[in-house]
């Protein structure tokens, strides 16, 4: 063999998981908000406040009502939702599902080169720093997209407005650090393997 | 010449197996080497040889490594 190549494995499984995840996201996410707009349904939303807060009779707006509970958290209902407010209840969960949709995406055809024994080939390299940019986007996004959503919905539901607060997740930066560094071994791995290529 | 650029170096087995009635299985066999790294390396697609590829296949042939390769003219 004159290209050095490793052994090719099967990863049935492997693909089978991402495929499922990649149809089956968008469903599982979206699925109930969209069913519930097709029903009519009450728009019910819960979201942290991350402290406990002591959430007055009259909170709810008109066409509302709203519960704190012990853990900071309130569970809220409008009764009669805009298509903006499902839109905006929706926003959070179709950030997510187009995350974990691209990444399903990338994972598949970083699975299919190692499968043809060449898990350094340069379209893997891109694959995982395309990850690591995935969790720096979802890392800012989700955060941004569940903070405009409760504060939004909060604006409709409560009598009094609780402002927009977004709480970035330190762990998916990191993650995102470790994909970059990954995806530097996979280049210089892709390096070494095209300088062995053509050895007897 | 710099390194980027493809380089020149003829690889003669084909000759020197002829010269003495050889095949390149037997040679694969005699070196134990594969039969397609030896065919990589006398259809000139081999880009490096190993040293102890190259001892081999010079003891098998009772060669030295210069009448096993040559540098091409610039063409």
């Amino acid at each position: 063999m004159s290209t050095p190549t490793f052994t090719a494995r099967k990863y049935t499984f492997i693909q089978i998981a991402l495929w499922l995840t990649l149809v089956m996201v968008p469903g599982v996410t979206l699925g109930q908000h969209i069913s519930d707009w097709f029903e009519h349904s009450w728009l019910s939303w819960t979201f942290d406040t991350g402290r406990m807060r002591v959430l007055p009779a009259s909170a709810a707006a008109p066409g509302a009502d709203a519960q704190l509970s012990w853990g900071g958290q309130v569970h809220m209902n409008l009764h009669n939702p805009s298509a903006s407010d499902r839109l905006t209840a929706m926003l959070p969960s179709a950030a997510v599902s187009a995350l974990v949709m691209t990444a399903s995406a990338v994972l598949l055809r970083l699975v299919d080169a190692a499968q043809r024994g060449r898990p350094f080939a340069p379209a893997s390299v891109g694959g995982i720093r395309l990850l690591g940019a995935l969790a720096v986007v979802g890392g800012v996004v989700v955060p941004l997209a569940n903070g405009y959503a409760d504060s939004r919905l909060a604006d409709r539901a409560l009598a009094e407005p609780i402002g927009f607060e977004a709480h970035f997740p330190f762990a998916w930066f990191v993650a995102a650090g470790l994909l970059f560094a990954l995806a530097e071994v996979f280049r210089v791995g892709n390096r070494l393997e095209a300088e062995v290529e053509g050895l007897v | 010449m710099p390194v980027e650029e493809p380089h020149r170096v003829v690889c003669r087995l084909d000759e020197l197996l002829a010269e003495r009635g050889m095949s390149v299985t037997a040679l694969a066999e005699t070196i134990g080497v594969t039969n397609v790294n030896l065919s990589v390396l006398k259809n000139q697609r081999a880009k490096a040889i190993r040293f102890s590829t190259l001892t081999a296949i010079c003891e098998a042939l009772d060669c030295q490594p210069g009448d096993l390769f040559v540098v091409g003219d610039r063409t």
